[in-house]
């Protein structure tokens, strides 16, 4: 009894210790494979390059290159550390100090974000990227005048810059400015009829502020017709169907 | 006689049946959410480990029918009609102290199955299983084989160990890129990293199916940035202290994961993370190593640093690192355990360093009372200077320079410093030191250019040409407003550098 108890305590314990084992060797596995495909394989050769670089400029563009790829990636930690050292090699590259204010911001940061940022603008004043995630630091500090100047003059600068139509339009809205907000969202999906968010947040503005139903029911179909796995799909339908709106 | 032994008899019968109760886990099991298209799977799943269930003697199983009111309840939240708030407390009106929740998803033809016992009265998770299968089959019967291993006394325990522990909450994972050409996996890997977490870790999950309803959902999307919504009160208000959100892109060749955790009282982001993944298949192994981390980080990682300065707007560097601002009085930052060294720098002030022991789940606070730089060795500097005693006036800088540190007016020392060595001393090594320090220390964008400037006529006055020239041109190419741009272009025309 003693050496089947013991047995089955040795086979337990291997199964679980190989368990281990399986889920750390995928890990590395998989992780290994990432380095050699696509945009870390690109990241990996910008790293050897930085390395050899000549001087603080091409040291500050390589690492610029690098923070740009990592933001693609969202690897915050990585996007931070490579926007401080292309900042620390050339301090005046308005990209740089761009991806450093939008790297704070990720983080949470959003007074080093704005100085930041301010810095990009004042290197190259219409850069269109900068002002919007200004716009963004700013609404983030409640900012919300602020934050609708700097959306705005994104636009001005990138009248493509569907994001920052939406973000405007919300920050009207929740200002009671909701025609306004109406014309942003409308226009948004008019530069970018895929946009799936502007959809739904029509659907929301007509709603809860506009009291418009029927103007509801069609921004809501159309959002899951653009968003076709929309995770809130359920609960998108089920708004539909509170409204009387028929699937 | 009879009548005494009798009563013994049903008083022990009783005790025994209350005893064996309190042993009991008394639970029910919900529709699994189900993000494959088959509506019929979540049903099967409940029938078949209800079924799987029935016979076990260490569970009393309520069917679900007993509690369709709490189950349609259910699906209200998850609606996002009703507040999950609702859900709690009601143990024991329905007569179970635990819920079973699931939910099957399917990755490049394999399912993966997630289970979940919630404690019905605070939806904390006390045990998960998380398995991928060929078949769903498969999974459904290695699901029961883990439940039927349950025991009472086993929860109880992970209770009451887990009652002190900061709870955490998986809040959202989204797709960033729109409509990619390919299945989504936000949803399915969301369950996976709760599962994992519940299971693997030491942190208690509260159930995502209570954590991801706690907001209004009809609320407004913005693009590129967190909305400002009220996520980290709501989840405060829980007793949830650390909210988990997330993010997956996929691109053609790889799917990259990010993950961040909020500590909801202090509204901030303590820990950010990121790893990469070609197989999609692998996102299991992933949820359970991303666990690992967060796990890691919490309970033995983190540690809290609040610095107040005086004066009130210093910059602090973390291991070289610049960790922010003191403008708002104090700065607040979460830091790895073990030794770090924090410098804090203000103009017209020196330099402070000092070393730091962090130690996880503690918060270390450091007043630093900054002193005003006297400027008297920079005074004297400019005395000696302006009376053409350059030898003292180096001496004087150095000192300076020596005593500020690295900051902005140790700049502006070194800066004169190396034009006296240049100009006056025609001492050229040490000038070309004094510049080359300078730019080392990475000022900003002016006094950079007007150290280039000092270099190159450093390089020119030692003969050397060829890196006078190269210095002048990365001057020219790259700082081209400044003034010691304009004042170069002067210097290439008269000793054709061009």
């Amino acid at each position: 009894m003693k050496k089947i108890i013991l047995l089955l305590l040795i086979s337990f314990l291997t199964f679980s210790c190989n368990k281990k084992q399986d889920e750390s060797a995928i890990v590395n596995q998989e992780t290994d494979a990432a380095n050699r495909v696509g945009i870390n394989k690109e990241i990996i050769m910008l790293k050897e390059q930085l390395i050899k670089a000549p001087n603080d400029f091409e040291r500050a563009v390589t690492s610029n290159k690098i923070a740009e790829l990592e933001a693609l990636k969202g690897n915050v930690t990585s996007m931070l550390e490579y926007s401080q050292k292309a900042v620390k090699y050339q301090p005046n590259l308005y990209k740089s100090r761009y991806l450093l204010g939008k790297s704070y911001n990720e983080l949470g940061r959003y007074q080093d974000a704005i100085k930041e940022l301010e810095e990009s603008i004042q290197l190259k004043s219409d850069f269109a990227p900068a002002h919007f995630e200004l716009g963004n630091s700013l609404y983030k500090m409640y900012n919300y005048p602020k934050a609708i100047e700097e959306y705005l003059v994104s636009i001005k600068f990138d009248p493509t810059l569907y994001m920052a139509m939406n973000n405007v339009a919300l920050l009207y809205a929740e200002t009671r400015k909701h025609a306004e907000a109406e014309q942003f969202l409308k226009k948004a999906i008019e530069v970018k009829p895929d946009f799936a968010p502007a959809y739904k947040n029509l659907g929301i503005l007509y709603e809860t502020r506009l009291k418009n139903k029927q103007s509801a029911i069609e921004y809501y179909t159309r959002y899951l017709k653009v968003r076709p796995n929309a995770p809130d799909r359920k609960v998108v339908e089920s708004w539909i169907r509170v409204l009387g709106g028929a699937l | 006689m009879k009548k005494i032994i009798l009563t013994a008899i049903i008083i022990t019968a009783l005790f025994s049946i209350l005893i064996a109760q309190e042993d009991t886990i008394r639970v029910s099991i919900a529709p699994f959410d189900n993000t494959v298209a088959d509506q019929q799977l979540s049903l099967s799943a409940t029938s078949m480990l209800t079924q799987s269930l029935s016979n076990n003697t260490k569970m009393m199983l309520r069917k679900p029918e007993a509690i369709q009111n709490y189950i349609n309840l259910l699906e209200k939240v998850q609606l996002g009609i009703e507040d999950p708030n609702i859900l709690k407390g009601k143990g024991n009106a329905l007569q179970i102290d635990y819920l079973m929740v699931g939910t099957i998803g399917k990755i490049a033809d394999r399912y993966e199955l997630d289970a979940r016992l919630v404690d019905i009265n605070t939806w904390q998770i006390v045990s998960a299983y998380g398995v991928q299968a060929s078949s769903f089959n498969t999974g459904i019967e290695n699901i029961a084989a883990n439940l039927s291993l349950l025991n009472k006394k086993s929860i109880t325990q992970y209770q009451e160990a887990s009652k002190e522990k900061p709870t955490a909450g998986i809040h959202e994972f989204r797709e960033y890129y729109e409509n990619p050409p390919h299945a989504l996996y936000c949803a399915t890997f969301m369950e996976m990293l709760t599962s994992a977490l519940a299971n693997k870790t030491s942190t208690p999950i509260i159930e995502n199916k209570f954590t991801s309803r706690l907001l209004e959902e009809k609320s407004f999307e913005m693009t590129g940035i967190i909305e400002n919504s009220k996520a980290d009160q709501i989840f405060a208000i829980q007793g949830i202290v650390n909210r988990i959100i997330g993010d997956i892109r996929v691109f053609p060749d790889m799917i990259t994961v990010n993950y961040k955790v909020v500590n909801t009282n202090s509204q901030s982001i303590i820990f950010t993370g990121s790893i990469d993944v070609v197989n999609p298949t692998a996102l299991r192994a992933i949820s359970a190593h991303v666990a690992k981390i967060i796990d890691d980080a919490l309970n033995n990682k983190i540690g809290n640093l609040t610095i107040n300065t005086t004066p009130v707007d210093a910059e602090i560097y973390i291991d070289d690192t610049f960790a922010g601002t003191t403008k708002n009085k104090r700065l607040m930052v979460i830091l790895q355990k073990g030794n770090h060294t924090i410098t804090a720098k203000a103009n017209g002030f020196k330099a402070f360093t000092c070393q730091s022991n962090f130690e996880p789940r503690k918060t270390t606070e450091i007043i630093i009372k900054l002193e005003r730089i006297t400027e008297r060795y920079l005074q004297e500097a400019f005395v000696f200077e302006s009376q053409g005693k350059f030898d003292r006036a180096v001496e004087k800088y150095e000192q300076f320079v020596k005593e500020t540190g690295n900051t902005q007016e140790a700049n502006v020392a070194l800066y004169r410093m190396g034009h006296i060595l240049l100009n006056n001393l025609k001492d050229y090594n040490k000038a070309k030191d004094v510049f080359t320090s300078l730019l080392n220390n990475y000022p900003e964008a002016f006094i950079r250019a007007e150290g280039y400037f000092g270099l190159a006529q450093t390089y020119l006055a030692m003969g050397n040409k060829e890196q006078a020239k190269s210095t002048i041109n990365y001057l020219l190419e790259y700082y081209p407003e400044s003034n010691a741009a304009i004042e170069a272009k002067a210097i290439i025309k008269t000793f054709e550098l061009k």
